[in-house]
Order: structure tokens, then sequence, then C-alpha cells
């Protein structure tokens, strides 16, 4: 949703119409009426920044030119030179729109009306809008915004609408302008002398552009003031019907700005008054974008301090919770100290520790399985947490195969004791005498 | 003329721009000092846990001191170390009987007072003389490294068992408990 306010300049009088834009409606507000002198001070007291504005011209250059087909942007620098030429207009600006397409010495070329208006004129506008630290969004030229009421109609129509006493009256055919004229009157409202004028302009139309209006279209005031006795060669209408409603008529022309389509391209404000309204607009978005960024970082900001305040107040209990440290080290040193007195004890203790235990292997000696074995002699060295152990001895056994199965149980024995391990052992059947070389640990 | 127009605009984005350069330097001075303080934190934790750490290593080393003082003999203090070498060899020639204990000099090696030993057991039950060498190994103060034992039988007429231990009588050099 939003707000508009449009301000159409009709010769003498400027008529404001106060709106409000919704999705698929158009709410009017409020509309004055004011006089050119009391304007400047309306712009003083209006609130709002940002205004539309309808003019009408009394200055204009119009044509229809020939161009060849080309890109778009071609086609304007191509017109734009083509209306320098043709109008001797040197600052200007001005709104186009094609007709049609022409075969002229066989070459295709395109039909383009054209309307020019001296930025001079535009500028004095502007300014006075500038003056009062006003924008304008648009500047539309009354005939062109009229004519985005009347639909894409195939049939031409000619259109009149009344600006002061004078009247405009303009051709329209696939809802695009295909020629304007501008006629003086000697009152308001449509009279026989305004519908001579018209005929003058049908017989032109007809002779000339060789179209045939079908319909004379009557817009705004003039519906309401028709005072006309002579005959009309063509049927004549007013743009009467709904949404429009007749307290709404004086006020058609900024009306008529509001349904000015997205796509039609009549905005007669000059570059450099565009490229400030783009340039604002650019500062504007960067300027929110800016300020959320802002937001969003004080947000973030708010979140920082408030673990800060969290990690303070938990730096402040593990302070108050910290033993005494420099008591603690002292004593600690002390400890340390008086603990390296003992280190000389420890050492021993330690080096005492690593000799295998020689009475747990004795007992486990005792164990052997010994039938007809005598063990004459246990030789023990100790090393470094290992024993070396040397067992010899004989077998009582007569027989060998019985002195083999003794000496055997003996090795199976050894073996199964645990953390003993035979390096070597050998049986001597001569003497029945036997060695055994084992290790502990 | 028109372009004072802007003149309001460009003081808005410029007082946004300002706004937004004075939170990102206030978020990055505030988050390296979040940082700071979480390091902070994380150091007095440490700080924390190491003088727990050191308050158990005193007790740790209060009960080592305790332990070791009670290994020590009643007399170390008030006797030499040669003397408490030769009452230890007393007392072994005491707990083993028949017992044949031969010894040389004293020595020193590796800040240790040794004393070379050899000790001749007879055998008579192989059970008593597993008790006596775990009776030897038990010693602590001094303690016993045996080096060689050997079973065997004794020469001569007899044919009588002996168990000859050959080892050292050790002991630290210095004073324990002093420096």
């Amino acid at each position: 949703m939003g707000r508009a306010i449009v301000v159409s300049f009709e010769d003498e009088t400027i008529r404001v119409l106060y709106a409000t834009l919704r999705r698929k409606n158009i709410v009017v507000d409020d509309a004055l009426i004011l006089r050119n002198e009391q304007f400047d001070d309306f712009l003083l007291k209006e609130k709002r920044k940002e205004f539309i504005v309808v003019n009408s011209f009394k200055d204009f250059f119009q044509d229809t030119i020939l161009v060849p087909p080309t890109k778009t942007r071609l086609i304007k620098i191509l017109i734009e030179a083509e209306i320098r030429k043709r109008s001797q207009l040197k600052d200007f600006s001005f709104i186009y729109t094609i007709t049609g397409e022409k075969i002229v010495q066989q070459r295709r070329m395109k039909e383009v009306f054209v309307f020019a208006v001296r930025n001079e004129d535009i500028k004095e506008i502007v300014n006075r809008f500038i003056l009062k630290g006003k924008v304008i969004k648009a500047i539309y030229p009354d005939i062109f915004s009229l004519a985005c009421l009347i639909g894409p109609e195939p049939m031409p129509l000619l259109c009149v609408s009344e600006t002061g006493l004078n009247k405009n009256i303009f051709l329209i055919k696939d809802g695009v302008i295909q020629f304007i004229r501008i006629a003086q009157s000697l009152e308001q409202g449509i009279g026989d002398v305004d519908i001579q004028g018209i005929k003058m302009t049908i017989n032109y139309c007809r002779q000339t552009l060789k179209i045939n209006p079908y319909l004379i279209m009557l817009i705004g005031s003039l519906c309401s003031n028709y005072n006309v006795t002579v005959d009309t060669s063509i049927p004549i209408a007013c743009l009467t019907t709904s949404p429009l409603s007749s307290a709404l008529l004086d006020f058609i022309s900024p009306l008529s700005a509001l349904f000015i389509p997205r796509d039609r391209d009549i905005n007669l404000l000059t570059i450099e008054y565009k490229n400030l309204f783009r340039t604002r607009l650019l500062l504007r978005y960067s300027t929110a974008l800016l300020l959320s960024l802002s937001i969003i970082g004080m947000g973030y900001t708010g979140f920082i301090v408030k673990n800060i305040i969290e990690s303070k107040d938990r730096l402040s209990s593990i302070r108050g919770n910290l033993p005494d440290i420099d008591n603690t080290l002292t004593i600690y040193d002390m400890k340390k100290t008086e603990l390296a007195g003992y280190m000389p004890f420890v050492t021993s203790l330690r080096n005492a520790a690593s000799i295998p235990d020689i009475q747990r292997f004795l007992s486990l000696l005792s164990e052997l399985k010994v039938d007809n074995i005598r063990i004459d002699s246990i030789s023990i060295n100790t090393g470094n947490n290992i024993l070396n152990v040397e067992l010899k001895g004989s077998v009582k056994t007569e027989g060998y195969a019985g002195m083999q199965m003794d000496y055997q149980k003996l090795i199976n024995s050894i073996v199964g004791l645990k953390g003993a391990s035979i390096k070597s052992h050998g049986l001597d059947f001569k003497d029945k005498s036997f060695h055994i070389k084992m290790e502990y640990q | 003329m028109i372009y004072s127009e802007l003149k309001r605009t460009i003081t808005f984005h410029l007082i946004a721009g300002i706004t937004l350069s004075i939170i990102i330097v206030s978020v990055t001075l505030l988050t390296k000092y979040e940082n700071s303080l979480l390091d902070t934190i994380r150091k007095f934790e440490l700080i924390r846990i190491n003088a727990l750490r050191m308050k158990q290593t005193i007790m740790d080393i209060d009960s080592v001191i305790k332990w070791i003082n009670n290994l020590l003999p009643p007399y170390y203090y008030s006797k030499s170390h040669k003397e408490s070498m030769l009452l230890a060899l007393d007392n072994i020639k005491m707990t083993i009987k028949g017992a044949d204990i031969t010894v040389t000099n004293f020595g020193d090696k590796a800040g240790e007072i040794t004393l070379p030993v050899n000790i001749s057991i007879p055998v008579d039950d192989y059970a008593v003389l597993v008790n006596n060498v775990g009776y030897l190994q038990s010693l602590n103060f001094p303690y016993l490294v045996v080096n060689n034992i050997v079973i065997a039988k004794a020469g001569g007429s007899s044919g009588a068992i002996i168990c000859k231990i050959d080892g050292s009588l050790r002991m630290p050099g210095k004073e324990i408990g002093r420096l």
C-alpha cells in the first residue's frame, strides 16, 4: 500500500489529488483546486515530500518520423537527432511511441510518433518543487496520461479534453497517440465552435494521416459541459464509465496519472533529475542496508556484552575459589626439597626391587616333577630383572626309554613353570646325567 | 541546485555508515576482550587444577616420607652407616642358623656403601632354605644384592648340601632426609 499526491497544472488552475494505492484499487482520499499563486504556500505547508506531476504543456513539438529498424538504444539516439533537426529544439526531453511500419523506397521503416518539450519548461516546474524541498517522482504530459485511461482500442478514437479554455484533441489508435492538436476556444465546455474545430481535425486525420476516427471521446469536465446544437458527422461518447464517478470528472487529469502502466515510459523528467532520483533511491536502499546491518551488529554486540558479563562473573568466582597459590607453592617447594633428601633411599629400593624374586623361584622349583630324578646342583646368577639358572643332575631310571620319559617329564614341568623358559638342555645316556639352562623373570 | 535534495539522504547514509563502522569496531574490540577473558578463565582454571594437584602431591610426598621413615631402622640416625651394615650382618647370622658369613672391605659405588658378602648356609630342609633366601631378600636397609646362588653338595666326605650366596650388602652413602 502506498500513498501518492498528484499535482495537475491546468492553465491557471492547479488540481491536487491525494490517493492511496492498494493492490488492485485506488482510493481517493482528498482533492484540492488551487490557484497558481496559492501553490507555493501549499507546497510549504504540505508535509509529504514526493509528488507526481501532470502538466499541460502549451509549447511542445510533435511529429511522426520514420526511422530504420534498429536496436532500441539506437532508435532513441536516431529519434533525438531527428527531433533536433526538425524542431530547432536544443535542450529537450521527449516521449516516443512506435505507431507502425511503412515501406519507403523499398526499405522497411518504423513510424514513430514523437512528443518533445523544452527542458527549460520542465525545469521551471521541477525547480518550483525543489525550492520548497519537495521531490517530483514523475512528470507526465496530460494528454499521454489521459490516453492511458483508454485501453488498447483497435478502432481509432478522437479524444477531446479541456485545459482552461483550450481543447486538447488527440487521435488514439491501438492505445497509441497518433496526433495531437491544441485548439483554442472562447468558453469552457464544448460548443458548436469547438465541434467545428473537431470536424476540421477529423478531416485532417482522414486526408493526411489516412485514419478515419469512428468516435469522438469527450474526457473529463467536457462531459458535464456539453452545449452542442450542430450535428456531428461521427458519434460522440463520454469517458464517464466506472470506476470514475462524476464528482471526479474535474480531476480526471491528475487521476489518470495513477492509472499509468509501469511499462509505459511517458515520464518527461530530465536525465539529470532521473539520475538524482535513482541515486537517492540507491542511497536509501544502501542506508536501509547499513541500518539493518547496524541493528544486527547491535544485537550481536549485546550478545557479546552478555557473554562478557557472564565471563567476568565466572572469573570473579574462580578467583574467589582459588587456593593460596603462594603458600601452596612454598609448601610444595619445601616438600620437594625434603623428598630429594630421601631420593637415595628410593633409588636403593628401586635397585633392590629390580632383582627377581629368588625366593619365589626356589618355591617353584619344589613343584617340579622329579620322580627318579636327582638334582645335584642349582646355580642361579642374577641379571637385570632376570635369573639365569642352571640345573645339573642325573636320572635314576633304568632303561633308556624310562630315562628319557622321566627326563622329559622334568622338562615339561619346567616349561609349565610361570615365568620360566628353557634355553638349552641335554641328557647324557652314557652316565645318565643332564644339564638344563633356563631363564626366569 | 537539485543535488541539494540529496544532502539529507547523504547525511542519513553517512550517519548509518558511521554507526555501522562504530558497531563493527565495537564488535571487534568486544570479541577480542571476550576471547581474552575466556583465555584468562582457562588459565585460572589451569592454575586452580595445578594448585589442587600440588596439594595432592604435597600429601603424597608426606605419605612417602612417612613410609620411608617407618622403613628406617630405629638406630639409623644414631649409628654410622658401616655400623648399621655390620649390625645387619649380625642379624643375618643370628636369624639364619649355621650360616657362615665372609665379608671383605667396604666399598663405595654410585653413591652407595657396599659390603661384599659370601653366605654359606647348610641345607637340611629345602623349605627352610627358601625361607632364609626370602629373609635375605626382604632386607631393605641395608639391602642385599644377590649376584649368585649355588646349591650343591659340599666337597668332602660329609655329603652335606650347602647353599652359597654371593652378593653385597648396600645402603645409601648419604644420610637420608638430609641434602
